[in-house]
């Protein structure tokens, strides 16, 4: 009997950690650009948002960039993009890499609520992999959703479809550029 | 003709003296509930949402006060303060940061804002021109913001490192060099403060919320709520005594002392 109050109290103590063990930093935001460029990153690109962007961007995140310009990392046709939304009440730190308009990796760097850290496992990010952005700026895939983190999904599809929109934008300044 | 006035004492066995006591007790409270559910139902047109408080009581009641400590920095003909987590760009509100700010600089293009986790840059009109994290190269833990003699951003970080940004901010690199400029804390202009302070809280609290919080009682605490919760059970026993008395009125009850006598005499 004593044994089974022992395994009552350690699985009700583990459900209470297991909030407090999901939150935190996974991955550091430069090891994520240094581990996708195989330990040798290259020097970071700058894209200025401009207003005609501010627009699709209004369309896909529900509201403006707060920021005048992003930075991205890109070698070989590969994108790579450290971007932050709110899930419920404090931003979520997503690391993506765009490769030929296609999600190539989603991970979750920082993930600072209490609720809704599931979507950091393979189960939820791996959906992403080969997803494009149709003419709507909407993903061409069906992205399930996770029951109990329905806003920490909303947040990573909504990274997920600003950085294929920005890959066209920074592929199209590439482009100009050589 | 002098009347004989009766002394009305409580009967505690009578319900229209239950009933009229009661309703003595919580007359000015249903008096409350009813004009300002009347009001909360005319929200619109009486311009509930769109009006507001500014009484200091009130502000301070609801926890809305402007905090005594802040810090201020001088960037150029800029100015940049936090108050709690807001940190403010001359009297507009910049960035949210729950790290403290630890310096401003005026550098070229940009005014660099350092916390002890990032570097906002701005432009000079106050527009978030990137938030530098270390994702951007910026190492965790700064301490100091400064410029360098040739008028390049430096940052101090707390294990004693120093970095010196490139032209455009995008790339860092170590810096040993002793030219440094480091930002230091003043106190802003008196005029300014007070647009800060307008700006800290607000236009003050809709009228709606006040009169929501009157109604339910929410204004007194959580106390309050259980009180107004006490008066509406209070109200509805009047409601039951109210009907009770209408379909039994004291006259056609016969007391029960006259019952038993009756019955003897029988």
């Amino acid at each position: 009997m004593t044994r089974c109050y022992f395994m009552i109290a350690v699985v009700a103590l583990s459900a209470l950690a297991a909030p407090v063990i999901a939150k935190g930093t996974y991955q550091e935001p430069d090891a994520f650009v240094a581990e996708t460029f195989g330990g040798d990153p290259p020097e970071p690109s700058m894209l200025w948002i401009r207003k005609s962007m501010q627009r699709d961007i209004m369309d896909i995140m529900d509201r403006k960039l707060k920021t005048l310009r992003l930075r991205y990392w890109t070698r070989d046709g590969r994108y790579a993009y450290i971007l932050e939304e709110v899930g419920k009440e404090k931003p979520i730190t997503v690391g993506l890499v765009v490769r030929e308009g296609e999600m190539e990796k989603i991970q979750i760097l920082v993930f600072r609520e209490v609720r809704g850290w599931e979507v950091r496992h393979p189960f939820f990010t791996d959906q992403f992999k080969g997803v494009k952005l149709d003419h709507k700026l909407r993903l061409d895939e069906k992205i399930d959703g996770i029951s109990g983190a329905t806003l920490s999904v909303r947040a990573v599809t909504k990274l997920a479809r600003l950085s294929l929109y920005l890959f066209q934008h920074c592929a199209e300044l590439n482009a100009e550029k050589s | 003709m002098q009347r004989n006035r009766k002394k009305r004492r409580f009967d505690y066995r009578s319900t229209r003296h239950w009933h009229r006591y009661l309703g003595l007790l919580v007359a000015a409270f249903a008096f409350v509930l009813s004009i300002t559910g009347i009001m909360l139902n005319h929200t619109e047109a009486l311009l509930l949402d769109s009006r507001h408080i500014k009484h200091a009581l009130l502000l301070r009641l609801y926890g809305i006060e402007f905090p005594d400590e802040r810090v201020s920095f001088q960037a150029g003909d800029h100015w940049v303060s936090q108050i709690a987590d807001h940190i403010y760009f001359d009297h507009t509100h910049l960035t949210s940061s729950e790290s403290p700010i630890c310096g401003a600089v005026d550098v070229g293009d940009f005014v660099a804002v350092a916390t002890a986790d990032s570097v906002v840059l701005t432009t000079h009109d106050g527009e978030v021109v990137e938030i530098l994290g270390p994702a951007a190269g910026v190492p965790s833990g700064l301490m100091r913001v400064g410029k360098s003699s040739g008028g390049a951003l430096v940052v101090a970080a707390a294990n004693g490192g120093a970095f010196i940004a490139d032209v455009d901010i995008i790339a860092w690199s170590p810096y040993a060099g002793s030219d440094v400029a480091w930002a230091t804390s003043n106190a802003p202009p008196a005029i300014l403060v007070e647009q800060i302070r307008d700006q800290y809280l607000g236009q003050g609290l809709p009228l709606e919320r006040v009169i929501l919080d009157i109604h339910s009682g929410r204004i007194l605490g959580k106390w309050g709520v259980i009180f107004f919760d006490l008066i509406a059970g209070v109200l509805i026993v009047l409601g039951f005594s109210g009907i009770y008395i209408y379909f039994f009125p004291a006259g056609r009850r016969k007391p029960k002392r006259l019952q038993t006598e009756t019955s003897k005499v029988e």
